[in-house]
């Protein structure tokens, strides 16, 4: 009879304990399903979007080459082409320093102005 | 544990079993008792002399309140709760204490926990969130506590002879289930990791609130009722129908209430509410019906003793709920919001109904417990006068307070500041109130401190008897 009692208030107080782990399961996972995002996750979001988008114009215009202005013949060159190119090129100063002038008049002389399109009333 | 021959046991052996986790409990939970009353009575001088705790921080009424509170609530009502289920448990199953030293160990985790919390709040560290301003180390303290007092008090329900399960044991075990999982379900969502986000927050308090003030403590007061008045009566419980349904109509409507009428929520959510609240008033007429019944055509005298205790705890059970559920109508919640009134109707909770059971049962264990009677059994009689008489001064004022300045709130015409300066009559009432059961606990932590000191004498004495002892002649090696 005490043996047989002894296991049914064993038996209880683990189920107790049992129930009590449920009831805390149930609210942990009530806790991690409705989680909310934090305050100013948004805001969080927009800045680490316009972050990826500045990180990927700036890795373009420093690894590759492109025509900025055909017109000009103004090129765009890989950062590591051009450092090699300006050691290079300074290694005389005098006529790196003549053929960057030359480059800096170059890029900065007025177009030709383009023709005037032919008026439909003339 | 000395079983008899036919393997039950006599109360004495079951009285005894109880005798240290319970004096653990109840000394701790009365000197709580008196110290939340004095900061209670602290935090209420500040109506009136606003400068008197000026230069101390910790005595502003933002924190003095708070831990006020908690501390009859965590400190006084649930260790005395437990220390009483313990009891009702083990003379429900005829069978000592399971783990008596479980609950030792627990009810000394508890009080350091209430300890912490109280110093933290008063610190300045309080979460914010009303009943849950224990910060998280303090709240797995209790939380732990806790689950011990209920691991030993489930396992000697298992250790019952009778199969057959009383209405006391419906309420006290769901009142064990209820509060594990309210508590720990709240500070898992409020004060551990991301709290939810806006108003949900005051949501999830708001139920918290209603589940410990109103069904934890409807469970287990109604629960420690249902046991004591029947036995001190002479009489069975009216009928175990009524009380099945007022259980199960408790437990099923009671949770539902909580969100007041006015707050800033859907609409579903305070509608459900009021509805769950209106529903709630079935349990507590039907508990009024039983323990009128059980006590009408009782012939024993009612002198100030723990009879007197549990019947005006019942009777402030009934009263107190009427008024707690009557704040979730709209029309009410329109006046009484935001006013004293919902002060009054929580201290009535706690010291007209919980705290009058509490010490009408305690009166009535200790003696059996400690095996002696009470060293001062008539401060107990003082003790009932004061305490009642302490409790509606103080409540009583309140919630007459809390209408007229409803009211005044209502009125466009009325300054704000004389809204607040209406209650102020009231207020110098309630405190004479406040200062009564401040009285009136003294006498209740004065007979357990008493019957401690002189049961630690009897073990000192026993100890010295025995090492002083002259030995018998074959004892003494030669």
């Amino acid at each position: 009879m005490k043996f047989e009692q002894t296991n049914r208030a064993t038996a209880a107080a683990l189920g107790f304990l049992a129930v009590a782990g449920i009831f805390a399961g149930l609210a942990v996972a009530v806790k991690l399903t409705l989680n909310p995002p934090a305050i100013d996750a948004d805001r969080a979001a927009e800045r680490s979007r316009a972050l990826a988008e500045i990180r990927v114009a700036e890795e373009k215009s420093l690894a590759t080459a492109a025509t900025l202005d055909a017109s000009r013949g103004i090129v765009r060159l890989p950062i590591e082409a051009a450092l090699k190119l300006a050691a290079e090129k300074w290694r005389n100063p005098s006529a790196a320093r003549a053929d960057l002038n030359a480059r800096a008049e170059k890029a900065a002389a007025e177009l030709p102005k383009a023709p005037e399109k032919p008026s439909a009333f003339e | 544990m000395n079983p008899t021959e036919n393997n039950t046991f006599c109360p004495n052996e079951i009285d005894a079993s109880c005798r240290v986790p319970l004096l653990a409990l109840f000394g701790g939970a009365a000197l709580w008792l008196v110290l939340g009353l004095a900061l209670g009575i602290a935090a209420m001088l500040s109506f009136h002399q606003p400068d008197l705790f000026a230069g101390c921080p910790f005595l502003s009424y933002g924190r003095a309140q708070a831990a006020a509170n908690d501390l009859l609530f965590y400190g006084f009502v649930i260790p005395a709760a437990l220390g009483v289920m313990l009891w009702i448990f083990a003379r429900l199953s005829r069978s000592p204490l399971a783990l008596p030293l479980v609950p030792v160990a627990a009810a000394n985790l508890w009080h350091v926990g209430v300890l912490v919390g109280t110093v933290s709040i008063l610190l300045g560290f309080s979460t914010g969130h009303p009943w849950l301003e224990y910060p998280r180390a303090a709240a797995v303290l209790l939380f732990a506590a806790f689950m011990l007092v209920a691991v030993s008090a489930v396992a000697t329900m298992g250790f019952r002879l009778n199969r057959e399960l009383y209405p006391s044991h419906w309420f006290l075990f769901a009142a064990l289930l209820w509060f594990v999982w309210s508590y720990a379900t709240a500070n898992l969502f409020l004060v551990s990791g991301h709290p939810p986000r806006g108003v949900a927050q005051a949501v999830v308090g708001w139920w918290l609130a209603n589940n410990l003030i109103f069904v934890w403590l409807a469970l287990a007061g109604v629960g420690i009722a249902f046991y004591f008045l029947p036995k001190i009566a002479g009489k069975p419980l009216a009928s175990s129908g009524y009380a099945l349904f007022a259980f199960l109509t408790l437990v099923f409507f009671g949770a539902w209430a909580g969100i007041p009428p006015g707050a800033p929520v859907p609409a579903w959510l305070p509608t459900v509410s009021a509805f769950g609240a209106l529903l709630s008033l079935i349990p507590v007429i039907a508990i009024g019906i039983i323990a009128k019944k059980t006590v009408c055509g009782a012939k024993v005298p009612c002198r100030g003793g723990p009879f007197c205790f549990i019947k005006f705890g019942v009777l402030g059970f009934v009263v107190s709920s009427l008024l707690y559920l009557g704040e979730f109508c709209p029309r009410a919640s329109r006046v009484l919001e935001f006013t004293w009134f919902q002060t009054g109707v929580t201290q009535w909770q706690l010291l007209g109904f919980a705290g009058m059971i509490l010490c009408g049962a305690i009166y009535e264990i200790l003696p059996r417990v400690m095996d002696r009677e009470l060293p001062f059994a008539w401060l107990v009689k003082l003790n009932f006068f004061l305490f009642a008489g302490g409790t509606l001064l103080f409540v009583v004022p309140l919630l007459l307070g809390g209408v007229e300045q409803g009211l005044k709130l209502r009125d466009a015409a009325v300054p704000f500041a004389d809204t607040g300066a209406a209650a102020l009559k009231f207020l110098r009432v309630s405190t004479t109130g406040q200062l009564l059961a401040l009285l009136g606990s003294l006498c209740l932590l004065l007979n357990i401190l008493v019957m401690t000191i002189q049961w630690k004498l009897g073990l000192v004495k026993c100890v010295v008897t025995a090492v002083t002892a002259p030995l018998n002649a074959p004892e003494v090696k030669s």
